[in-house]
């Protein structure tokens, strides 16, 4: 069990290693085959423990397999070990799952590319960092993860690092990140001193019936904030997209974004403790899934586009554990992995059959030459828009159910709002890519991925359609998945008091949605196909809106004017400080300790006379002191 | 216990090695270096017996009376935070040899001298045991350094290097003072006999601040740091290293050692200014660091903020923090030991280190990005690597008492990132912008092999410091012991609780 469990871990790991050291006289695509092949047998390993998990009575379900000791100090006793739990399990088995199949489709996508070798050592140092993320057994572990999956995103963000622009991205990513990793810092430190462990297990336990200050939750919710791109620490990812389409696809998509809420799902019952932390996650969640889904609607560049949309979508997942349904977040989590990993891969699929082009003004009429991978983004942008059967409709719609059974109706209409937007932008990038007529640039000529990427492309596109209905319709109360996940949620649940919808609410709230979303798709394909002047006239109705929209609402323009400017500005002021302040005052020191020396050295004439003055005014002075 | 040791052949060792290279006539300097490494050598290989000392307890040579009408005697002793410390020195030692083929070639012979004589004074710093033979080591490892930079050092060395020994020895004769006194009231300078001693408030107030002037400059801890970046600045490459991975941590270690146990009333009344002071240190030198233009200036600064974390694990008198700190010395000489011997590394091609002359370097050096990457990362704390262990420690055992300065010092780990991952950026990312940057050759073995030991031991430390934690808790625990008891009389006397903790023996309540 330990060895199998190791297994999952050690097979990107020992990866990772040996193509970074010896992998530089392998042939072609080699390096690549052996990665996935790596992959492969995590997700195997993962896969198994999840039946074996099954297998088990539902408490017993967790499995804790410490390796040694690794600091251990004072009342401070961490192990590095694994915890495999339902939810660990699943997180690991998506991450493994969908990471094979994007490690299948990079293999043809990065071909020829100089950095071969080095992509896929990163990709494998990021599959195991992300296991270590999800599978460590303790705060620290998954913080260990945490900022390893951070590394690897800046390095292949930055991948193509001679391109500037790139590796500022990779830069800004990490260090966005790591405002989000002090909060996480600085939660683990006062849980510590405030129930004297680490461990997730025993955490859980000490927490339980425990009233937990809401502003330990916040340290923690600030880390998920910045790992799952949440408002206001959102910028960096849209600027992640400089990295290669599968990065973007398994890394700033299916996995690394979702950390996030993997924590708030860990952490569950310490947040439900936590009296109003919850509700600040769900508003949070619900802004940024808001915000997100108004920026995508006028962008141009398809991977941000998408990019954008992740960051909705993840909204939506911050929003379920807002609510108290964290199962619901673990499903749309899983889903979202599933149709966004396809978009992504079928963006990438897209760009490079038009050999680097990812404006959608310069796309159009692509189903033509592009059959397959037209079909596949169909399913995908379907189950993004959440039109039934598609997978993202039940896991979205159970967010929004859940939101509207806790008598949230607020921050249920915002999500709905919200499903409406998605669909629009979804249909709007579609058209705009497929439909219609040829905008192409001179001398591309679109051609159809190769057939690795089409293998990757069509098992994600069936996932994408069946995902949801095999792991769960909550209006049939079929829900295999979240009574997999049962002994780890739902405790906390159980401290929230979760309401029930009844069967015929649920049943009017997905028609309600289904409508909205078929109703905002067909506008959406109504207004890009035909001519492009309705186009303008929605820019024209109201310009400052869109203006503001286009330019995402200048957040970024504000955290440079408000944050990045100033520090950099303090940072020159501290240097004048020290070389004229502080340094200047020694040297000054040193300089009057000179000048004294100089004015006594007058005194020093070498004529008699003066030095009997001399001692005739200091015996005069000292009289006059001594008797006076 | 009472007969000369390993200890005493640790220092003899380059000690003696050194005056002898120093008066043997006729040596080629070529000789000379191969002869000074194989010595370092087998004074690291030595010092690897320390290991062996048990945790929690020491090894003592001596005492040997020297001048005994004062007290003063030949007193040594090495517990596991000093067989750390010395392990480290005897380790960056042979790579700072190692480092001088590339930038050393003129006066060979005497810079293989001052090395020695470099590394036996830090040695001795480590496990002095009286305070007269401590200051004698202090001073001793001044001046070889003061020569190395005055004579080997960049174009403003002369001035670096007297800037350097005048705020050291400033500080130093305070302490000096300090020792006089404490000889003059007790009649003895071994650090054992002067635990015992019981010392009125004024007395300890008056003698902690004079041992931590001295040791505040050292460290250095802002504002008494102006020296550093121009020390930095002007010393050869092997000067940098030394300066920044050892004798900073001669201020530490003095903290630590004389000053939180031998006066822990007027070091706990003190805990307040040093917290503050470490943070300021933390943030500031970060800020500075950010502001650099120049690779060496760049790490120098951010030696003071790492430092500014070594202090604030010291004065947060827990055992997890000062266990961190004590862990951190010693990952900081790796790291920035590294760092510095990368910079080096590049200065040596290009004749230059501002960060706008770089750039694109990964492409055309891949193995030296690599290196320069992991040093950096080990800097800035990346979990896994040695640096996170450190401030983890340091700050989870902050945070019980100080959770602001926690926080506050947090901050500095953030900052860490912007400076460090700037520079790497800057230097190897982006377009190339030097066209003579195509013609660096990659890393040799030479120097491959001097990096190696130190990478190893960043992924060692960060994933199995257990052993070495194992080694510094129980002296932590000893150093603190003091000190904690003088807080808990603090925390009762503060609060209405009627006070059960019993006082030090001999002491006044």
């Amino acid at each position: 069990m330990t060895f199998l469990a190791a297994l999952i871990l050690l097979s990107p790991l020992a990866m990772a290693i040996a193509l970074g050291l010896f992998g530089r006289r392998l042939p072609g695509r080699t390096p690549g085959f052996l990665a996935f092949a790596s992959a492969g047998v995590s997700f195997l390993c993962a896969a198994t423990f999840c039946l074996r998990l099954l297998a088990l009575p539902a408490s017993e379900r967790a499995l804790s397999l410490p390796l040694y000791s690794w600091i251990s100090v004072g009342s401070l006793d961490l192990n590095l070990g694994i915890l495999v739990d339902p939810l660990s399990a699943t997180w690991a088995t998506v991450v493994t799952g969908v990471g094979s199949l994007i490690f299948l489709y990079s293999i043809s996508y990065m071909q020829g590319d100089s950095g071969y070798r080095r992509y896929f050592t990163y990709l494998c140092l990021f599959l195991f960092s992300m296991l270590i993320l999800v599978l460590g057994e303790n705060l620290v572990l998954t913080f260990l993860g945490w900022e390893g999956v951070g590394l690897c995103s800046y390095l292949l963000i930055g991948f193509e690092y001679d391109k500037e622009q790139a590796a500022a991205a990779g830069r800004k990513a990490f260090l966005v990140n790591r405002i989000g990793d002090v909060g996480f810092l600085l939660g683990m430190f006062w849980a510590f001193w405030s129930f004297g462990t680490l461990s997730h297990e025993t955490l859980a336990s000490s927490v339980a019936g425990q009233a937990v200050s809401p502003w330990l939750a916040l340290c923690f919710f600030l880390g998920a904030v910045g790992k799952s791109a949440q408002a206001p620490l959102f910028v960096w990812l849209p600027d992640a997209m400089a990295g290669p389409t599968p990065v973007s696809a398994l890394i700033h998509a299916a996995t690394m974004v979702t950390a996030g809420v993997y924590l708030l799902c860990r952490l569950s019952l310490l947040f439900a403790h936590a009296g109003w932390a919850l509700m600040v996650v769900a508003i949070v969640g619900a802004f940024t899934a808001l915000l997100a889904a108004v920026i995508a609607l006028r962008q141009y560049d398809l991977k941000r586009v998408l990019a954008y949309s992740t960051i909705s979508q993840l909204g939506y997942m911050f929003l379920a554990c807002g609510v108290g349904a964290f199962s619901a977040a673990a499903f749309h989590v899983t889903t979202h992995a599933f149709f966004k990993a396809l978009l992504f891969l079928g963006a990438g699929a897209v760009i490079h059959g038009l050999s680097g082009e990812q404006d959608l003004r310069k796309m159009g009429g692509l189903k033509k030459s592009m059959p397959r991978t037209y079909r596949s983004m169909w399913f995908g942008a379907l189950a993004l828009a959440g039109i039934p059967p598609f997978a993202g409709f039940f896991s979205k719609d159970e967010i929004l159910g859940s939101a509207f059974a806790g008598g949230h109706y607020v921050l249920w209409s915002v999500g709905l709002v919200t499903a409406a937007l998605t669909a629009f932008y979804t249909a709007r990038m579609m058209t705009l890519c497929f439909h219609g007529s040829s905008r192409l640039a001179e001398g591309v000529h679109p051609h159809e991925a190769p057939p690795l990427m089409g293998v990757a492309l069509s098992l994600l596109k069936w996932l994408s359609l069946f995902g949801g209905l095999a792991l769960g319709v909550e209006a049939l109360h079929f829900r295999p998945l979240h009574e997999f996940l049962r002994p780890v949620l739902d405790p906390a649940a159980e401290v929230l008091a979760i309401e029930h919808l009844s069967v015929s609410t649920m049943v009017v709230l997905l028609a309600l949605a289904a409508a909205l979303a078929l109703a905002m798709w067909t506008l959406a394909k109504h207004w890009y196909l035909g001519d492009r002047q309705v186009l303008r006239r929605w820019e024209l109705a109201a310009p400052a809106v869109a203006r503001w929209i286009a330019h995402r609402f200048y957040v970024d323009e504000a955290y440079h004017a408000a944050i990045v400017r100033p520090l950099g500005a303090l940072s020159r002021l501290c240097r004048n400080l020290d070389t004229h302040g502080v340094d200047g005052l020694f040297r000054g020191c040193a300089r009057s300790a000179a000048g004294m020396g100089s004015v006594v050295r007058l005194l020093q004439t070498g004529v008699v006379h003066a030095y009997a003055l001399w001692f005739l005014v200091g015996v005069v002075v000292f009289l006059w002191i001594t008797v006076g | 216990m009472n007969e000369l040791g390993m200890l005493t052949a640790l220092i003899a060792l380059p000690l003696v090695g050194g005056i002898l290279l120093a008066l043997l006539p006729g040596l080629r300097p070529e000789p000379a270096r191969i002869l000074t490494f194989a010595l370092m050598l087998v004074t690291f290989l030595l010092s690897l017996a320390l290991l062996a000392i048990p945790a929690g307890s020491s090894w003592n040579e001596g005492p040997f009376p020297w001048v005994p009408r004062f007290g003063i005697s030949y007193l040594l002793g090495a517990d596991g935070i000093a067989a750390l410390l010395i392990l480290l020195t005897t380790l960056l030692a042979p790579l700072v040899l190692l480092a001088s083929y590339g930038h050393v070639h003129d006066r060979i012979r005497q810079h293989c001298v001052l090395l020695l004589l470099m590394e036996a004074g830090v040695i001795g710093v480590f496990c002095a045991l009286d305070l007269v033979l401590f200051y004698v080591f202090f001073e001793m490892s001044l001046i070889p350094l003061y020569f190395l930079v005055g004579i080997y050092g960049g174009a403003r060395r002369v001035y670096a290097a007297f800037k350097f020994v005048i705020f050291t020895m400033a500080g130093s004769l305070l302490m000096l003072l300090g020792i006089l006194y404490l000889i003059h009231k007790t009649g003895s300078a071994a650090y054992p006999d002067l635990l015992r001693v019981s010392l009125s408030a004024t007395e300890q107030f008056y003698l902690f601040w004079a041992f931590a002037a001295a040791f505040a400059v050292k460290v250095p801890l802002v504002p008494f740091h102006t020296w550093l970046p121009d020390a930095h600045v002007e010393a050869p490459t092997g000067g940098s290293v030394i300066l920044a991975g050892v004798t900073l941590k001669m201020g530490t270690y003095g903290l630590l050692r004389f000053a939180l146990p031998l006066f822990p009333a007027a070091a706990v009344d003190a805990v307040p200014w040093f917290l503050a002071l470490s943070v300021i240190g933390i943030l500031y030198g970060a800020l500075l660091a950010w502001a650099q233009r120049d690779m060496k200036k760049l790490i120098a600064y951010s030696s003071i903020s790492h430092m500014g974390f070594v202090v604030l694990g010291l004065f947060a008198l827990t055992g997890t923090a000062t266990s961190g700190a004590v862990l951190q010395m010693v990952n900081h000489g790796i790291a920035t030991g590294a760092l510095f011997l990368l910079v080096g590394m590049l200065y040596e091609r290009a004749h230059r280190r501002g960060l706008d002359d770089f750039g694109g370097l990964a492409q055309t050096m891949p193995v030296f990005s690599v290196f320069l990457v992991l040093a950096t990362l080990s800097s800035i704390g990346l979990p896994g690597l040695n640096g996170f262990v450190g401030e983890f420690l340091i700050l989870l055992g902050t945070f019980r008492d100080h959770p602001v300065a926690a926080a506050l010092a947090s901050l500095g780990v953030l900052l860490g990132a912007i400076y460090m991952l700037g520079l790497l950026k800057a230097v190897l990312f982006g377009p190339v912008r030097n066209h003579r940057s195509a013609a660096y050759s990659d890393l040799t073995i030479r120097e491959v092999s001097m990096l190696c030991p130190l990478v190893i031991l960043m992924f060692w430390i960060g994933l199995f410091p257990g052993p070495l934690l194992r080694r510094i808790e129980p002296c932590v625990n000893q150093m603190l012991e003091a000190p904690q008891l003088e807080l808990s009389r603090h925390r009762e006397e503060a609060s209405p609780v009627p006070r059960t903790a019993t006082l030090r023996d001999g002491s006044q309540p």
